[in-house]
């Protein structure tokens, strides 16, 4: 039970568990969206848990993560047309993106300081996404999942054998649609700090 | 067993990570949308007919007509918009107008999928004097299938009067679903006016000429 305690606190303020052989870590993520004629108000509210298994006698680890970001923006009142010119919609919206990647992830790392471990990765997998729109008193939902493409780049910085502070960014490529907007496509890149522990 | 705590930690804090979203800066004015037939030629209809009376949708059986000042303000916005492009009004609807057109309000009611014409109420009865004629409605969203009729909406159909004896179907070359707050404001009726409005404005295609 202590030890749950622990390491519940651990988690829950943001650290990552990172050991010899396995590295385990929480973080906290920002993400700016970039498709800029659509969603583009920078989300605080995400968070990432990166497992990684680190290959004996070589620069290389594979993994996976799990990440989760919630997006939201008011837009003014205005109309869409629809694509085939046979119908528009006008209203005032508050567009809601609630973002789950799950990737295999595979990293390389640069020759370490005393402290400090860079590395570069990338990471590939499936993004599930639900979009909420809410207009007036109403809401349409859509839900759906595509293919995400994410490359990375960011540092272990080591505060012993067994803990440490991990930072990155990323650029995600993501095929979710959007139809009630005609999107085919949700993109954003990503900045996450965070702690890790290291497990044997 | 330290990865199973953490990792079932991180699910829990995963699913509670959502937000809730701030509505607060909503505007209550409608959402209006409106869809047309791809083939629809709209400078082949010259005349059209509307009742005073508005057709309502409530979970009162007996309630099935709307007919006082404020449906009064409804009708004329319509009128107004429709003889704006060019449209005569008719007498009756038995002056053999090109297009009928027909308000429904739905009030206290609140209604999951359904399929345009549902509101007509008419299914195997009789609408602007054509028994048994289905209706053909132009695609809403994706699907053909408006995703909720919630309550306070209202909703504009433009029917072909023109050729129902010839197609033996009451063709719907227009229409519009305005979703509101009807019925939970003073100023409403004046948002519903508005809401017309802009159905006419977002679909400049509706020209006599």
């Amino acid at each position: 039970m202590k030890k749950l305690i622990i390491t519940s606190a651990f988690l829950l303020s943001g650290i990552v568990i990172f050991a010899q052989s396995n590295l385990l870590a929480g973080t906290w993520n920002i993400n700016v969206p970039t498709n800029s004629d659509y969603m583009t108000k920078t989300s605080f509210s995400g968070g990432k848990i990166d497992y990684r298994h680190f290959i004996k006698h070589s620069n290389y680890s594979y993994g996976f993560a799990l990440d989760w970001a919630s997006y939201e923006q008011y837009f003014p009142r205005q109309t869409f047309q629809k694509p085939d010119g046979n119908g528009a919609v006008t209203s005032d919206f508050v567009a809601q993106v609630y973002q789950v990647p799950i990737v295999a992830t595979f990293h390389y790392y640069f020759k370490e300081s005393k402290m400090v471990k860079p590395y570069v990765g990338i990471g590939l997998g499936a993004s599930y996404m639900e979009q909420s729109l809410y207009y007036n008193v109403y809401v349409s939902d859509e839900y759906n999942w595509g293919f995400v493409a994410r490359p990375e780049l960011g540092a272990i910085i080591k505060f012993d054998e067994s803990w440490g502070a991990i930072l990155g960014a990323n650029y995600s490529i993501a095929t979710n649609k959007t139809d009630l907007l005609n999107k085919s496509s949700f993109n954003s890149f990503g900045f996450n700090i965070g702690l890790a522990v290291l497990i044997e | 067993m330290k990865i199973r705590y953490l990792l079932a930690l991180g699910v829990i804090a995963f699913v509670s990570c959502r937000k809730s979203p701030d509505l607060g800066q909503l505007s209550v004015a409608f959402a209006v949308q409106t869809s047309k037939q791809p083939d629809a030629n709209f400078s082949s209809y010259k005349t059209y007919y509307i009742s005073d009376t508005i057709a309502l949708r409530t979970t009162d059986p007996k309630d099935t007509l709307w007919f006082d000042d404020n449906a009064k303000q409804l009708v004329d916005a319509v009128k107004m918009n429709m003889n704006s492009r060019g449209y005569t009004l008719v007498e009756t609807n038995h002056s053999s107008p090109d297009l009928g057109l027909g308000l429904t309000a739905i009030k206290d009611l609140n209604v999951g999928v359904i399929y345009p014409g549902w509101w007509w109420g008419y299914w195997g009865g009789c609408y602007w004097g054509y028994c048994g004629y289905p209706p053909y409605y132009p695609w809403y969203g994706g699907g053909g299938i408006v995703y909720s009729i919630p309550t306070g909406t209202i909703i504009l159909d433009m029917i072909d009067l023109k050729n129902a004896g010839e197609n033996q179907k009451l063709y719907v070359p227009w229409g519009s679903v305005m979703s509101g707050g009807l019925g939970y404001t003073n100023d409403d009726i004046q948002l519903g006016v508005q809401a017309i409005d802009q159905s006419f404005t977002q679909s400049p295609y509706i020209q006599s000429n």
